[in-house]
């Protein structure tokens, strides 16, 4: 009885409008999961793939193909949930490929300082959007859009407008593939310690005294871990998992975690839901903002920095093109609102998988190129529309 | 006992308005405070000033909290010397649950990592202090943007307390409030009064302010005018609020004589606006009036009162269900957008004259052409040396100061008294039968204002109907040869020349009057008397 002043005060006078309050749950996840199981089961069967679609080969290859999107992808979505956008995260990845190539070829340094280097260039210019968007208020969209042209052009610069190949063998271990024990030792940690934290989660809450984790909640999350893993052996438990997918992975969970877990995290919906309410509760806004800003030229630079190694090598002028924009395209379809405050890293790790797969799928359908890039912006209209339309059914 | 919170000759001023003069001020603990004025006293530069909003540096005079003085560099900085705000605008984040909320700031963590589950059973042990058994009804894992306005602000007042706060601001709380959630907020502030914190209450309904209060800060121009205790009389705090001189500027010339028999340049009948947010409820309910030609009718009431939503439901702007019929020249018009209203000749000055009004980067002869610019063109181009006279002509008629006679300079190097000119002067040429003003001299100098109400009674004498939706009363008394006061979007009553008094306009807008002893009224239309606001979201 007491619960009706709490539904809202809408409810009492129209019934029309009545809605029971929902408490967050897990649900988009799996419905985007089922949709990800839905296009790969399509695939599977449809006679036009011939049956190549689900082997463990063309998954092995859409798996490394995406690792670099997947890892730009999780920095996107931090930015956007603050209300942000970096236009820049290809010219960054090209540039810091460039700085990184540049030590090794020019100047022979050691890989580890090569690395370092080019990290370091991604979190100056991270804190360098920040200080522009945070501090001078400028928008996220102009500020990046510079950086968009003077990153590619400063790579240009460095390299004299040449290609830099080759990377140096230790360098491109970036590349290689782990040996097959190595592969089972980290997933099954991994697995392990995820249970692990969430059977402790659903315990602590009762010794807390609260409202138990749904059994329902509890088992998807549980069963969601096991799927994954077992997702992952499968495919790469009997030739070894590739160091991409691994970063990418631990980026993932990392950005999950932060997101998840963490008052940096819990900060960034507040900024992206409501900036002032966020800087009336003490929150420095501007401060997280220029982390934010600095996490992405950092997730930019190892993005560029797997790329390299991955082609063996630096085109200063092509490297990493346009990958802002698939990565917001993932981040799109993967459920984060563009106004912020609302979306998650899992999301993005399963809209990247959908974009992987709508790309390796077409590809095996022999759809014409330019059709597929026809049929991308379709599908970006569609998850927007899905988004617009879950919002607008709310207010 | 010290005092919870003082105030010591607080002064402010912002570039050519003194805001605040020699303001001082005790809070005691266990003490509800009223403080009210009318829009402009300078109630909420206080708040920003006793919150932090206002950096200490620029304001003179001293805060002493706990008898300590104090100098707030930020909010964070008040609220841990426990001075928190429960805005108007509620400070909440829609997207995260209740107990994300309540702990939004403050969350319980280790190296950066948020305790869920703790943090969880905190906001649950707050909430049980604050509203009780009822808390157990409030799910935690819920988004807030999915509960209603009133468990928001109770929400806010928990957060407040979350953070031990000894003064809480309260600023308009129960605008949005149903009966239900009006009750269950001030239990929770008698209750929290008993515990021995203390209260700023802001308010225009006085009859919030005597049930609650224990004494009323009465604010006018700045100042501090009075500290009555809370049992006084309604009227005497209208007369506090108001005072008895009024200016020169205030005077008007004469009232004109009106032509009531003729058909009526503006009819409404029955006017509907919905709630923007809150299905069901309206801004504006069953409102009826007319306006005949020459005559100015103001539109007067606190702030929310539904003055600006009858203007734009008239304009075709606002963005809710509008339902009743609208007639100009007895004929019914249907109004869905600027177009209809613009076609049934029907102009509107908006009250936000930067935003909406002008183009400010365009020319002076640009914006006065701007509302033209669909007609008269052939093929969709604009004639330049036609437009130039045509901005010459105006600005001469209408005596615009511009930088430079032909009309081109930018309309935003202009005076504030001569851009609203020209958002006029940009009407004229459509020669409109019904001019809505919203807050026409809002942040004009005292001259331009002048001229601007000579500009409006010219265009009345012209045959032009004027509604006026104004928050300045002088203002309303000069200009309206009839005054509709509005409160909570009801009309609570009517008031012909001489009987629109501030204190009779004041009494109608806060409800403060009963039909016996509202003094000084003799209008037909009075006769039903203000009506009680209908409850539509209280509970069976």
């Amino acid at each position: 009885m007491t619960l009706v002043p709490f539904t809202t005060s809408t409810a009492a006078s129209t019934p029309a409008a009545t809605s029971t309050p929902k408490p967050r749950t897990d649900r988009n996840a799996w419905a985007m999961a089922a949709v990800l199981g839905l296009m790969w089961a399509v695939l599977a069967i449809l006679p036009a793939t011939r049956g190549v679609f689900l082997t463990r080969t063309n998954l092995a290859a859409l798996f490394t193909q995406s690792s670099v999107l997947l890892v730009v992808a999780v920095g996107m979505t931090l930015v956007i949930l603050i209300r942000g956008i970096d236009l820049s995260v290809g010219a960054i990845v090209a540039l810091t490929g460039t700085v990184a190539a540049l030590c090794q070829i020019e100047a022979g340094i050691s890989t580890p300082i090569a690395i370092a280097a080019a990290v370091t260039v991604g979190a100056a210019i991270g804190a360098w959007h920040g200080l522009w968007v945070g501090w001078l208020g400028v928008p996220a969209f102009v500020v990046t859009l510079a950086g968009f042209k003077a990153y590619r052009g400063a790579a240009l610069v460095l390299s004299s407008a040449k290609g830099l190949a080759p990377m140096s063998e230790s360098f491109n271990r970036l590349a290689s593939t782990l040996p097959i024990t190595v592969t089972w030792v980290i997933l099954l940690a991994a697995l392990a310690g995820g249970l692990a934290l969430t059977l402790r989660d659903a315990s602590r809450r009762i010794a807390l005294g609260l409202a138990p984790t749904p059994r329902a909640t509890l088992a998807g999350r549980l069963g969601g871990q096991l799927l994954v893993v077992g997702l992952l052996l499968a495919i790469f438990g009997a030739r070894g998992i590739p160091v991409p997918v691994l970063v990418a992975g631990a980026v993932a969970l990392g950005g999950v975690g932060l997101t998840r877990r963490t008052r940096f995290g819990r900060y960034l919906y507040a900024i992206g839901g409501n900036p002032e309410a966020a800087r009336l509760s003490g929150i420095a806004v501007r401060t997280v903002t220029v982390q934010v800003y600095m996490i992405m030229g950092v997730l930019a630079a190892v993005g560029g920095l797997l790329l390299a190694a991955r082609v063996n090598g630096v085109t200063p002028g092509s490297q990493g093109n346009l990958l802002e924009l698939d990565a917001v395209t993932a981040v799109v379809i993967g459920g984060t609102s563009l106004a912020g405050g609302r979306g998650s890293v899992v999301g993005t790790v399963l809209g990247t998988l959908v974009f992987a797969t709508l790309a390796n799928g077409m590809n095996h359908l022999r759809i014409d190129s330019n059709w597929q890039l026809i049929c991308t912006g379709a599908i970006l209209l569609a998850a927007v529309l899905v988004d617009v339309l879950s919002k607008g059914r709310r207010s | 006992m010290n005092a919870a919170a003082e105030l010591r000759g607080i002064s402010k001023t912002f570039p050519g308005v003194r805001a605040l003069h020699e303001v001082t001020l005790a809070i005691a603990p266990g003490e509800v405070l009223g403080l009210v004025g009318e829009n402009g006293a300078g109630k909420s530069t206080l708040v920003k000033i006793l919150s932090g909003v206002y950096p200490a540096g620029t304001y003179a005079g001293q805060i002493l909290v706990g008898g300590q003085p104090r100098a707030f560099h930020s909010v964070r900085a008040a609220r841990a010397a426990g001075i928190a705000v429960v805005h108007q605008e509620l400070a909440l984040v829609p997207e995260m649950t209740v107990a994300e909320n309540l702990l939004l700031g403050r969350e319980p963590a280790r190296w950066g990592l948020v305790d869920a589950a703790r943090a969880e059973a905190t906001a649950k042990a707050l909430l049980e202090t604050v509203l009780g058994a009822d808390a157990r009804a409030l799910p935690l894992d819920v988004p807030v943007g999915q509960l209603g306005v009133g468990v928001q602000q109770l929400l806010e007042i928990a957060r407040a307390l979350a953070d031990d706060a000894r003064v809480i601001v309260l600023d308009e709380p129960t605008a949005a409030l149903t009966a239900g959630e009006i009750d269950r907020l001030f239990g929770l502030v008698r209750a929290r009064r008993a515990a021995g914190a203390a209260f700023v209450y802001i308010s225009h309904r006085l009859e919030e302010i005597a049930a609650l209060c224990d004494r009323v800060a009465i604010m006018r121009d700045g100042e501090l005018v009075e500290v009555v205790a809370g049992a006084a009389s309604p009227d005497r705090i209208v007369e506090g609020m108001t005072g008895k001189q009024l200016g020169d500027v205030h005077t008007r010339a004469s009232h004109r004589v009106i032509a009531t028999d003729a058909v009526p340049v503006l009819a409404v009948e029955h006017l509907a606006v919905g709630h923007p947010s809150l299905p069901g409820r309206r801004v504006v309910d069953d409102l009826s009036f007319r306006v005949h030609a020459g005559e100015v009718v103001a539109l007067a009431g606190a702030m929310g009162s539904g003055r600006t939503a009858t203007l734009s439901a008239l304009f075709g702007i606002a963005r809710t269900r509008v339902t009743g019929t609208i007639r100009v020249d007895g004929e019914a018009v249907a109004i869905g957008s600027p177009r209809d209203a613009i076609a049934a000749r029907i102009a509107l000055v908006p009250e936000d004259r930067k935003g909406a009004g002008l183009v400010l980067g365009l020319s002076v002869a640009d914006n006065l052409g701007l509302a033209t610019l669909a007609s008269g063109s052939p093929f969709g181009l604009v004639d330049e040396a036609r437009a130039e006279l045509a901005a010459r002509a105006r600005a001469t008629e209408l005596a615009i100061k511009m930088p430079v006679a032909d009309g081109s300079a930018e309309v935003a190097t202009l005076s504030g008294g001569n851009q609203q000119k020209v958002v006029l002067g940009k009407w004229l040429a459509l020669a409109p039968r019904v001019l809505l003003l919203d807050e026409p001299t809002r942040g004009v100098d005292i001259g331009a204002k002048v001229e601007i109400y000579r500009l409006v009674e010219a265009l009345a004498a012209a045959g032009h109907g004027v509604v006026l939706a104004s928050s300045d009363l002088p203002e309303v008394i000069r200009l309206a040869d009839r005054v509709l006061v509005l409160r909570e979007g009801v009309l609570a009553g009517e008031l012909v020349g001489a009987a629109s008094t501030p204190l009779a306009i004041m009494q109608l807008a806060v409800g403060a009057a009963t039909q016996a002893d509202r003094p000084a009224v003799e209008h037909p239309a009075l006769a039903t008397g203000p009506r009680p606001r209908p409850r539509e979201g209280a509970r069976a």
